[in-house]
C-alpha cells in the first residue's frame, strides 16, 4: 500500500505531539538541541514508529523505553543502525511519547522493566531498521534508473554500483516517503555485523558530563511553582486536622492544599516550599500500624514460617524425606533466612511536574511506565489521555521505584497542580522519598534440606512469608494465594534434587511494597545459593565443584562457573581472614555467575574484588553488558551490606543516606567482566548482575571466617 | 536584600532570602539544572560545585556564604572546550544514569586542580563523597587517571 505524504506528515505530527519538549539530540561533539527547538524538515520519511528521515538533519531513531543509565539510548539505536548501514554515533535520538507503537512487545503498556528492552526489542528494532533501508535503496534505483538489487548501503548512504556515486539518506527521504512499505525485508546475516555485538560507548555521555542531560527534576516550563507534599512518616495514617497558620505566613509560600496523600506546600522554590512544609503543624489518624516495628514483624513472620503455608510447587515428597531423616538423627539444615524492607534510594528523588491546562495538560516526568503514568494524570486532571503531553525524561536512576501501578508519584503531582493556572514541580526530598514506600518487602524463608548417602541434596522444603507488591491484586486477584516475587528463583531449581517443596504465605501491611531490581531474585538466589553452600560444606565438599556436581544437566551454568573459577584463581592459598564465595542464578533469561573476594577484619567486612561471569545468550553491547554487571555487584552489595529500612513506631526509621548508607568510591570493589555467548536465547541485562552477589559475599564472609549469615544486611 | 554572585563569569544581584541554599538559587532562580539536588545534608555530593575554585556542597552552603565569591557549576566548567575531566569521563564511558555525574566531574576537577597525579589513595578521600547508585565508581576512578595524563600532555 502506497503511503500518502499527507498521510505521513500527519501520523508524524501525532508522533510529535506526545513528544515536543523531549530530549532529542544531535550526537558526540554537536550541539545539542531539544526536539522542539529543532523542529525536523518538512519531508519527512517515517517508514515505522522507530526512524524518521528528514531531507536534513539526517537519521532519528525514537525510543520508547526509559533511559535510566541501563543504555537503551545507545543499544536500541545500534540495532536500527545495523540493518540501516548507518554508523551509530551519526543518528539523532530522540524520546518517543506515549503511543501504542512503542508497547511493550509482552504488555500492553509502554513499559521499562524487567530486564527487556532489548531482547525484547531486537526484532522488531532490526525490522525498522531494514524496512528503511530497503525503501532508500528503492528510492536511489529509481533515481538512478537501476536494478535495485545491485545497489549496497553503507555510512547513511546508498552506493552506485558501478560508478560508486553514493546518495545520502537525507536526499533520499523525499522520494522514499512515497514509497509502498515492503512486507517483508531480509534481514543481516550476523556474519555481516558491524555495530551489533561490538563495544558501542555510550551515546548520552555527551550530555551527562556537562549538565545538559535534561531529568523530570530539570524541567523548567515558564511561571514554574514548586510543590512539597507533607505525607504521614506511620504508614496507612491519614491527616486528622492541619495547622498551617506558621507556613501559609513564610515566605515564598504561594499556596497550601490538601490532596490525597497530605497536604501540599507551593512555593516559589523547592527551598522555600520544604520549608514551609516542614512548620505545617498537622495530626494525624495513625492508625492501627503506628505500634509495629521490624522486630515484631520479624517474629510475626517466623512464627508464620513454621506453618504450612499455600503450596506452589511439589517435586517428591520433600516432608516425608525430612522426616524421615530427622527420625534416623541424620543431619538436616534446619535454617531462617530474613530480608529487610530495601529502599530504591534513586539519585534523583521522585519528582514530577504537571501544568493543568483545563481539558489538556502537559506532564515531564521520569517514568517506567508512560502509558499508566499518563493516563493516571489525565483520570486526575479530568481529560482524556491523547490531551496530556507526556514528556519522558532522563531518568536519575529507577530500578523499579518509577514503576508502579497506582502512579503514586504522576498521581499526586497531577492532585497537587489540579486547577492551578501555572505548572507546578512535586519534589520529595530524600526523606520523603526514603520513607516513602515503596520497598522490596521483607521476607523470611523457613529452609530444610537434607542430603543423600553421597552428600548430595535429597529434600529441601522451603517456606517464605512475605507481601505482595502493592497493586500487584488487580492483576492476580484478590483470591491470589502467592506473588511472583516471594518465589520467582525458587519455582526452578537446576540442581539435582529428588524432592523439593515450595510454599508461599501471603501477609499484608500498609507498608507500601514494589519491585526492585532484580524483584524476587534479590531474596531467593540467597535462600537458593547459600542452601547450597551449606549443603556443600555439610557434605565436606568444595561448594564449586560440588555446583557443578549437580548441574549435569545445565552446560550454561557449568561454563560460566568454570569461567569464574579460572578467574578468580578459586582454591589458592588466601591470607587469614579472606575467602572467596561463589553463587550462580538465572533470573530474566540470562545467567550471572559471581565469585567475591571478602576480608573480614576487626574493622568490618570489604569486598575487594568481584570475578562475574555473564550468558545473556548474545551481549548485543559488551560495552554495556559489562557496565551493568558492574552497576549490579555495586547495587547489591550495597544492599548486602547495608540495606535495610526498619519500621519503628509505625515509620521508616531511615530517612537520608547518612542511616541508609551506600557504597562509595572507597568500598567499592574491583569487579572483572567476562561475557559468555552461548548462543541461547537472548536474556535481559539490568538486572540479572544483582542476585548472586548476596550470596556470593555470605559464601564468602563464611569462607574468610566459618561464619555462616543468614540476615541480611550483613553490617560491618 | 540582593546577594551579588558571580556564577560560571556571570554577575548577578540576586533579591533572595540569604539563607536560602547555594543548590535551589542555581536550580531554581537561576535555572541551573545542572547541578542537582540528591540529598540535602552534604551525604550525596550531587550538588557540588566550585567556590573560588573549591569542592562545596551547595546544598548546604546557604546563599550569603558565596556573596562576593565566584561560583563554577557544571554548565561553567565547559565554556570554551570540554575540560580534561569531561574528555577522561566520555572516554571511558564512565556515565550511567547521569544524574550524580555532574557532582562526581566537578569533585574530580577540585582533586585534579591541586593534585595533577592522584593516587588510588587520593582519588578515595577526594571522592568518597560523592554516591554514584549505578556503581560507576570503577570507571570514575579509570578516568581521573586518564584526566591527569590527558591534562600533561595540554
Amino acid at each position: 500500500m502506497a503511503i500518502k505524504r499527507r498521510q505521513l506528515i500527519k501520523g508524524t505530527l501525532g508522533l510529535a505531539a506526545g513528544s515536543a519538549l523531549t530530549l532529542g539530540f544531535v550526537l558526540p561533539g554537536k550541539s545539542f538541541a531539544n526536539s522542539k527547538a529543532t523542529p525536523q524538515s518538512a519531508a519527512i520519511f517515517t517508514p515505522n514508529a522507530f526512524v524518521r528521515i528528514g531531507t536534513e538533519g539526517g537519521v532519528t531513531v525514537i525510543v520508547g523505553q526509559a533511559e535510566m543509565g541501563q543504555n537503551v539510548y545507545t543499544t536500541l539505536p545500534m540495532i536500527v543502525a545495523e540493518e540501516l548501514d548507518i554508523d551509530p554515533t551519526a543518528i539523532r535520538i530522540e524520546q518517543s511519547g506515549v503511543a501504542e507503537a512503542y508497547n511493550s512487545t509482552f504488555l500492553p503498556i509502554m513499559m521499562t522493566g524487567g530486564s527487556s528492552s532489548v531482547n525484547s526489542n531486537y526484532e522488531r528494532l532490526r525490522q525498522a531498521g531494514a524496512t528503511a533501508r530497503a525503501m532508500l535503496i528503492s528510492a536511489a534505483a529509481i533515481e538512478w534508473g537501476v536494478d535495485a538489487a545491485k545497489l549496497k548501503t553503507a555510512n547513511g548512504a546508498v552506493i552506485h554500483p558501478t560508478s560508486g556515486e553514493q546518495k545520502s539518506y537525507s536526499s533520499l527521504a523525499m522520494l522514499a516517503a512515497t514509497l509502498p512499505v515492503p512486507a517483508d525485508v531480509q534481514l543481516k546475516s550476523s556474519d555481516d555485523f558491524r555495530y551489533i555485538g561490538k563495544g558501542q560507548k555510550r551515546l548520552d555521555s555527551g550530555l551527562k558530563t556537562t549538565g545538559k542531560a535534561l531529568f523530570a527534576i530539570d524541567a523548567r516550563p515558564a511561571d514554574l511553582h514548586f510543590a512539597v507534599v507533607a505525607r504521614a512518616s506511620i504508614f496507612g495514617a491519614t491527616v486528622k486536622s492541619v495547622d498551617d497558620a506558621t507556613a501559609r505566613a513564610m515566605p515564598g509560600v504561594v499556596k497550601i492544599k490538601p490532596v490525597p496523600s497530605g497536604v501540599a506546600v507551593i512555593a516559589t522554590s523547592t527551598w522555600h516550599a520544604r520549608q514551609a512544609r516542614d512548620a505545617l503543624k498537622i495530626v494525624w489518624n495513625e492508625g492501627e500500624f503506628a505500634g509495629k516495628s521490624s522486630a515484631a514483624l520479624r517474629a510475626e513472620y517466623r512464627a508464620i514460617a513454621d506453618t504450612a503455608g499455600y503450596v506452589v510447587k511439589q517435586e517428591g515428597d520433600a516432608l516425608e524425606k525430612l522426616q524421615a531423616a530427622t527420625a534416623a538423627k541424620a543431619p538436616v539444615i534446619n535454617v531462617v533466612y530474613e530480608f529487610p524492607f530495601l529502599a530504591h534510594a534513586c539519585m534523583e528523588p521522585m519528582n514530577c511536574t504537571v501544568h493543568d491546562q483545563a481539558g489538556k495538560a502537559v506532564v515531564w516526568a521520569g517514568s517506567q511506565m508512560q502509558t499508566g503514568d499518563r493516563a493516571s494524570a489525565a483520570t486526575i486532571l479530568g481529560c482524556a489521555p491523547d490531551s496530556v503531553e507526556f514528556n519522558e525524561m532522563f531518568l536519575g536512576g529507577g530500578f523499579g521505584r518509577r514503576a508502579t501501578f497506582g502512579s503514586d508519584v504522576v498521581s499526586e503531582a497531577a492532585h497537587v497542580a489540579k486547577g492551578e493556572a501555572w505548572p507546578v514541580q512535586t519534589v520529595w526530598t530524600r526523606e520523603d522519598d526514603m520513607r516513602g514506600g515503596y520497598y522490596r518487602p521483607m521476607y523470611t524463608h523457613r529452609s530444610r534440606l537434607c542430603l543423600d548417602e553421597q552428600g548430595n541434596p535429597l529434600a529441601w522444603y522451603n517456606c517464605v512469608v512475605g507481601q505482595m507488591m502493592t497493586g500487584m491484586e488487580n492483576f492476580v486477584g484478590p483470591d491470589a494465594k502467592f506473588d511472583g516475587g516471594q518465589t520467582e528463583g525458587l519455582s526452578e531449581i537446576p540442581y539435582e534434587l529428588p524432592n523439593f517443596q515450595l510454599e508461599a504465605h501471603l501477609v499484608n501491611s500498609p507498608v507500601t511494597t514494589l519491585w526492585w531490581r532484580s524483584v524476587g531474585n534479590t531474596h531467593t538466589a540467597f535462600v537458593k545459593e547459600t542452601m547450597i553452600d551449606e549443603a556443600a560444606n555439610a557434605a565436606g565438599k568444595d561448594p564449586l565443584a560440588y555446583r557443578k556436581s549437580l548441574l549435569g544437566a545445565h552446560p550454561r551454568q557449568q561454563a560460566l562457573l568454570d569461567k569464574v573459577r579460572d578467574m578468580s584463581g578459586w582454591g589458592r592459598k588466601l591470607p587469614t581472614g579472606t575467602g572467596l564465595g561463589v553463587a550462580i542464578h538465572e533470573s530474566f533469561g540470562s545467567i550471572v555467575a559471581e565469585v567475591a573476594e571478602v576480608q573480614v577484619t576487626t574493622k568490618g567486612i570489604q569486598v575487594h574484588k568481584v570475578w562475574c561471569a555473564v550468558d545473556c545468550g548474545f551481549a548485543v553491547n559488551p560495552l554495556g553488558v559489562a557496565a551493568q554487571m558492574e552497576s549490579a555487584v555495586v547495587f547489591a552489595l550495597t544492599a548486602a551490606l547495608f540495606g535495610e529500612i526498619t519500621i519503628d513506631k509505625g515509620a521508616a526509621k531511615q530517612s537520608n543516606f547518612h542511616d541508609y548508607p551506600m557504597v562509595r568510591m572507597d568500598q567499592a570493589p574491583q569487579v572483572d567482566v567476562a561475557i559468555i555467548n552461548s548462543g541461547a536465547a537472548m536474556g535481559g541485562i539490568g538486572e540479572p548482575g544483582t542476585p548472586p552477589l548476596f550470596p556470593a559475599v555470605g559464601n564468602a564472609i563464611y569462607a574468610a571466617t566459618g561464619k555462616r549469615l543468614r540476615s541480611l544486611p550483613f553490617g560491618i | 536584600m540582593t546577594v551579588a554572585v558571580n556564577v560560571n563569569g556571570v554577575e548577578h544581584s540576586l533579591d533572595v532570602t540569604p539563607d536560602m541554599p547555594l543548590l535551589w538559587v542555581l536550580r531554581d532562580v537561576l535555572n541551573l539544572t545542572g547541578t542537582k539536588f540528591g540529598c540535602g545534608i552534604a551525604q550525596c555530593g550531587a550538588c557540588t560545585v566550585h567556590l573560588d575554585g573549591k569542592a562545596i556542597r551547595s546544598c548546604v552552603t546557604p546563599v550569603s556564604a558565596a556573596a562576593g565569591k565566584t561560583v563554577t557549576t557544571i554548565e561553567g566548567l565547559t565554556s570554551p572546550g570540554l575540560h580534561v575531566v569531561q574528555q577522561a569521563w566520555i572516554e571511558e564511558d564512565v556515565v550511567q544514569c547521569g544524574y550524580c555525574q555532574s557532582g562526581q566531574i566537578m569533585s574530580a576537577t577540585a582533586l585534579l586542580a591541586t593534585n595533577s597525579n592522584p593516587s588510588d589513595a587520593d582519588i578515595d578521600v577526594a571522592m568518597k563523597g560523592n554516591i554514584c547508585r549505578c556503581g560507576t565508581y570503577q570507571r570514575i576512578r579509570t578516568a581521573i587517571k586518564q584526566a591527569a595524563k590527558l591534562a600533561q600532555e595540554v
